[in-house]
């Protein structure tokens, strides 16, 4: 099958240079905050880099090394990608909790986030909310993976309360393990004492 | 047997490296247009809304279909027409520093906007085509393989 593919990209290679049926065109554009980042294109005969906004190249075959980088117009890109990226996700929305030292209890400003949690949920019809429980570093690390589970609970049930299907939430806990303001062993650090809700 | 083995491995993990969703998933389904289905073994399911993803899934579009997911560490996918691709690795572990990913696109069109994998570790997403293979530091990138 490959062998054979690549007889026929040889094949119309020779046959016209720019004008391959086979093969894969890679794009590099800004993201939503117009930020364009960085890709390396390797095949088994070579190696291309793109770091500019609507660089684009071609990979021919695999035994032939990319071509080289050239830029891609906006409108050819929409022609080409348009019904991929008119079903593009949005990027998750990402809550932060916070509790009280050694409890299972949210700040009062965190209690009243839990609203715009659910908006947020309903606005995106969202399927798929992650409840991530975490601790900071004060007391043992066992205790700490149950504190940062019964937050993580105390989350959920809050969820559930308003409305939120429980098809749509995941629950996960970690301790004292991902703090979001990395410490020393045994500080209180109330940045870390929280509950991350992702909204799909 | 592997199972079992399996499930104590996943216990004992559970009091040192803290408790994810025990089913692996990877990342869900958030965007659907005409016929697109997950692959998985031998099944054929039509992707819905809020369908859980797991490594080793495959996605598949038919003529006048798309699809959208978003992984686990916050990554997107959307696809187009007449396009597939497998999930071939996703491991996404934060707390023990385990980052990576590689989607096998096989056919189709594809805009994939990378997420935390790409940024705590870069060069770990991998993007395999039959034809060569795309290292990912960020962050978005159009993919066409013919």
């Amino acid at each position: 099958m490959r062998g054979q593919r690549l007889a026929i990209v040889l094949l119309l290679g020779t046959l016209c240079v720019s004008c391959a049926t086979k093969g894969t065109i890679v794009v590099l554009v800004p993201d939503a905050r117009g930020h364009t980042g960085h890709v390396t294109v390797s095949t088994e005969a070579g190696v291309a880099s793109l770091s500019e906004a609507g660089q684009a190249v071609v990979i021919a075959a695999p035994a032939t090394k990319p071509g080289d980088p050239y830029f891609m117009s906006e409108k050819k890109r929409e022609g080409i990608f348009q019904d991929a990226l008119a079903v593009e996700p949005e990027k998750p929305l990402v809550f932060n909790l916070y509790f009280k030292s050694d409890s299972d209890r949210m700040t009062a400003d965190s209690l009243s986030l839990l609203k715009d949690v659910v908006k947020a949920a309903a606005e995106r019809d969202s399927r798929d909310i992650s409840i991530n429980g975490h601790t900071d570093r004060s007391g043992d690390a066992d205790y700490n993976m149950r504190l940062s589970n019964a937050r993580a609970h105390a989350v959920r049930a809050h969820l559930l309360e308003l409305g939120i299907a429980p098809t749509s939430l995941s629950l996960a806990y970690f301790g004292e393990g991902d703090p979001l303001v990395p410490t020393a062993d045994n500080v209180h650090e109330a940045r870390n004492r929280r509950v991350e809700i992702v909204v799909r | 047997m592997k199972f079992m083995i399996a499930l104590l491995v996943l216990v004992s993990l559970v009091s040192v490296t803290g408790y994810a969703e025990p089913d692996n998933v990877i990342g869900s389904v958030k965007t659907v247009k005409g016929e697109a289905f997950v692959l998985r073994g031998e099944a054929k399911l039509r992707a819905e809304k809020g369908t859980r993803l797991f490594v080793q899934d495959m996605l598949q579009t038919g003529r006048d279909g798309s699809i959208g997911v978003i992984l686990r560490d916050d990554s997107t996918v959307s696809m187009g027409s007449s396009s597939k691709l497998a999930m071939k690795d996703f491991d996404f572990r934060p707390s023990e520093g385990i980052f990576s990913m590689a989607l096998n696109m096989i056919k189709g069109t594809f805009v994939v906007v990378s997420g935390r994998i790409a940024k705590l570790a870069p060069d770990s997403v991998k993007l395999e085509t039959p034809d060569g293979i795309a290292s990912v530091r960020g962050t978005k990138l159009l993919v066409k393989v013919k």
